[in-house]
């Protein structure tokens, strides 16, 4: 796990990418975590019926992604303080999604060091699937 | 929107959300995979296990409840559900604690705006909605404000949210 250091930060950073493909395995075992069962995530004909062209990503597993991408990234020093995020496009299961970041503004008011990341998901076709999304993290100081 | 209108501003009990190990293991192990136990289950002083920043937002609060239904779908969005089909456009979540392992969390729901937009296959409703989440100790730990779209018949096989 990275150790990142708020004052080794500079605007305009990325933040580590990876990309990651959605299958009907990780949507079930979501759905079983969250007791969230809407049948559009795991049953194909029930989304077909509803017009879709498959099983679809649940949009809130989509921010808890890019939650990981963002932690393993600033490791244990930062901790999320506001995640927001706008859903544009399906995901949809056998899509390969690539989840990318960057550094906009970072800040130290009253004593707290706070770090605005803007990030975004697209899918194998660079359709935008995440946009305006943000994560707001803060930093406690590290020892060198 | 008249009908939609008598749900406005009046915050009710969603449900109750009791976080143990296993809860958060599940969804460590869902979002973080083979690195959950390296990467997502830090722990306190006392040795409690933190649950992933977002988790308390996701899970369903009637846990336990009425999963049957025909569609399954989360109970937030059923509650509209009789106007059209209900899809997610935003979420904003505002962390004030972290969750950990022996916390009871209570979920309070409002519906907060409703509101016509004109989109590329029609006009949309949209539904601003905030979530409380409420400790034991009846302080708030998280805000989930969170935009719902309720589309019409003839919209349902055009999902693709950019329409907008």
């Amino acid at each position: 796990l990275s150790q990142l250091n708020f004052d080794d930060l500079e605007i305009g950073q990325s933040i580590t990418p990876y990309q990651k493909e959605i299958t009907l395995v990780q949507n079930v075992m979501y759905a079983s975590a969250t007791w969230d069962f809407f049948r559009i995530h795991y049953d194909a004909e029930y989304a077909r019926n509803k017009g879709l062209k498959g099983p679809v990503c649940d949009g809130q597993m989509l921010g808890a992604l890019l939650v990981r991408m963002v932690s393993e990234w600033a490791g244990e020093a930062a901790s999320l303080k506001r995640l927001k995020l706008s859903y544009k496009k399906m995901a949809y299961v056998g899509d390969t999604l690539k989840f990318t970041g960057r550094v906009r503004c970072k800040s130290s008011v009253n004593c707290e060091n706070q770090v605005i990341c803007e990030l975004s998901i697209e899918n194998q076709k660079g359709e935008i699937i995440v946009s305006d999304a943000e994560a707001v993290l803060s930093f406690r100081s590290i020892e060198k | 929107l008249e009908t939609l209108n008598k749900l406005l501003n009046k915050e009710e009990v969603l449900g109750e959300i009791s976080i143990d190990s296993s809860t958060i293991a599940r969804f460590s192990q869902a979002i973080f995979g083979a690195d959950s136990q390296r990467l997502a289950q830090p722990k306190d002083p006392e040795g409690k296990t933190i649950a992933p920043p977002t988790l308390i937002f996701e899970i369903n609060p009637t846990f336990g409840g009425d999963i049957n239904g025909s569609d399954g779908s989360y109970p937030s969005l059923r509650v509209l559900s009789q106007f059209g089909e209900v899809i997610r456009a935003s979420n904003q979540y505002e962390i004030l604690r972290r969750v950990r392992e022996g916390d009871v969390i209570t979920v309070y729901r409002r519906f907060d705006k409703i509101y016509k937009k004109q989109g590329k296959t029609g006009i949309m409703t949209f539904v601003d909605t905030q979530l409380r989440y409420i400790d034991e100790n009846h302080n708030t730990i998280g805000i989930n404000r969170e935009t719902l779209i309720i589309l019409h018949k003839d919209q349902i096989s055009t999902k693709d949210r950019a329409e907008t």
